[in-house]
Parts: structure tokens; sequence; C-alpha cells
């Protein structure tokens, strides 16, 4: 537990550390004249101050067990390839079209996730990227990337 | 607001045995679904793609805040008050001119920060009680 605690606020000092940069560059002002980083700034020291007392007590409290169990059966790959399909998806949307990387996206999510069969993923990809695109783009009229194709 | 509401209720209601028909869609493809769902519903809002890259983040922090077992409920509630609760600090600062005596002066406002502070210490009193108990066990 107490290396879980280690990382948890570990991660959560580093982002208050960057919440409070970015929000001093907002303009973090005074009590009586708030600027625009003012709640973001002190909010950022509260979580920073927060997460340092998990820090030092994640060192000065008994072992409680390895704390391992959270991530014990975990298939990895399951995690880590959703998360590289959809980060390659934020970076090729603009330049594919969003019919052609949604296809892609559900093919590979449903290929190399749930192992469904070729036909299945490929039926299934093309009717979602198709339906998504007929009913936002065409029927909500929400604006989606077209790509260098058109569509 | 209220009338979209209103206008959600109605159609709803009536639509509640179509909705419950969705989860029957295996999970496999409903968790497919989910995700364009999501990434669309972040595109969409401004039509950038850092949109899609902060729910790619925010989705990586949920998945160890889960393993953490971090509780959901207190994030929902600070991403619903925060947007207020800073409108109305910042308004509150600059009626007292910087004054934090206007959260203790006004009735309202003084009752619910007495809640506030009873809720928090409450807790940290009962823990105290009950090690002191088990140490007098001992």
């Amino acid at each position: 537990l107490q290396k879980l605690d280690r990382f948890s606020g570990l991660f959560w000092v580093i982002l208050s550390l960057v919440i409070a940069i970015h929000s001093h560059r907002l303009g973090v002002g005074s009590v009586s004249n708030p600027g625009p980083g003012f709640i973001f700034f002190y909010a950022a020291l509260f979580i920073g101050l927060m997460a340092m007392l998990l820090l030092a007590g994640s060192w000065t409290r008994k072992a409680e067990g390895s704390g391992g169990g959270h991530f014990e059966n975990i298939h990895w790959m399951k995690v880590v390839l959703p998360f590289a399909y959809i980060l390659l998806y934020a970076l090729a949307l603009e330049k594919a079209g969003f019919i052609i990387c949604t296809f892609f996206l559900i093919f590979l999510l449903l290929r190399t996730i749930e192992a469904k069969r070729w036909f299945v993923a490929t039926f299934v990809g093309i009717a979602a990227a198709l339906g998504t695109y007929a009913m936002f783009e065409l029927w909500l009229h929400v604006r989606l990337p077209k790509g260098v194709l058109g569509f | 607001m209220y009338i979209g509401n209103v206008m959600l209720l109605v159609l709803n209601l009536p639509l509640i045995p179509v909705w419950v028909r969705v989860l029957k869609i295996p999970y496999s493809y409903l968790s497919a679904l989910i995700i364009v769902f999501c990434l669309i519903g972040a595109y969409s809002l401004n039509n950038n793609i850092t949109d899609i890259i902060v729910l790619w983040f925010f989705g990586l922090v949920g998945f160890f805040a889960k393993k953490f077992e971090y509780e959901p409920a207190p994030f929902v509630l600070a991403f619903v008050l925060g947007p207020m609760i800073e409108t109305a600090l910042r308004r509150s600062l600059i009626m007292s001119d910087g004054s934090f005596s206007i959260f203790f002066q006004r009735p309202i406002a003084a009752v619910f920060l007495s809640i506030t502070i009873v809720a928090l210490a409450v807790p940290f009193f009962i823990k105290k009680r009950i090690g002191a108990g088990l140490a007098s066990d001992e």
C-alpha cells in the first residue's frame, strides 16, 4: 500500500506543480482583486500539500502488505492497446478523416482486444463508422474532420 | 437549461424500454461504441484534437484512480460544483474587499461553514476515541 501511495502522491505533487505554474502565468492577483488563476493556484497548492502529506505518510507508516493486489490479474495488453489506439486516433483524425479513423479504431478494438473474427470486426467497424457519421454529421450537423480524402 | 431538462424528461420517459434494450448489446461491441461516442463528444466541443488528448489523459488518470480505489463521488461533485465555487468565491472576495470574514458574518454562510467544520472534525474525533478505546482495552 505504501508503494501505491508513493506513486499516487508523486503524481499529485507533479500535477499540482504543473497547475500552479500555469495558473501563475494566468495571473493570481490578490485576495481583494483575484485574477483568472487565483482559484487554480491555491487549489494546486492545497492538492500539493495533501499529496506531500500522503507521500510523507507512506514513508512513516508501518508496512501494510505489498499493495500489489490492485494490479494483479490485469491483462496489460487490454489496457495499453486501447489507450494506444485512442492516442493514434487523436493524432490521425484530422489527416485521415473521421470515417477512416473510426473504422480502424473499432476494427482494431474488436480484433485485438475482443478477439472477434475478421469478418465481424470489419463489418461492425464499417457499420459503426458510417452509422455514427450519418447520425452526427448528417443528422445532428456536428462538424467532424474530413481528412485529406474529403470524408 | 430548465426547458431542455423538461424536454429530456418528456422524451426519455416513453423511450425507457428502448434504452433498456441497448443494454442487451454485447459489452464487447458496446464498449467500442462508447469510446467512439466519447471521442465525438470531446471533439465536437471545440472541434479541437486537444480535447481528445485531454480525454485520453484523464481516461488514463481514471483507470489508475479506479485501481488505487479513489472514490468517484468527490470527483463528480468537484466537477459540478467547481465552476460555481470559483465564481462565487471570487465575487464574495471582491464584495468584501479581500476579507474572508464575509464567510463568517453572513448567517447562511456561517451555518453551512459550521456544519462543514463539524462534518470534517467528527470522523477525526471518532477515530481518536476508537484508538483510545483500543489502547485502554490492551
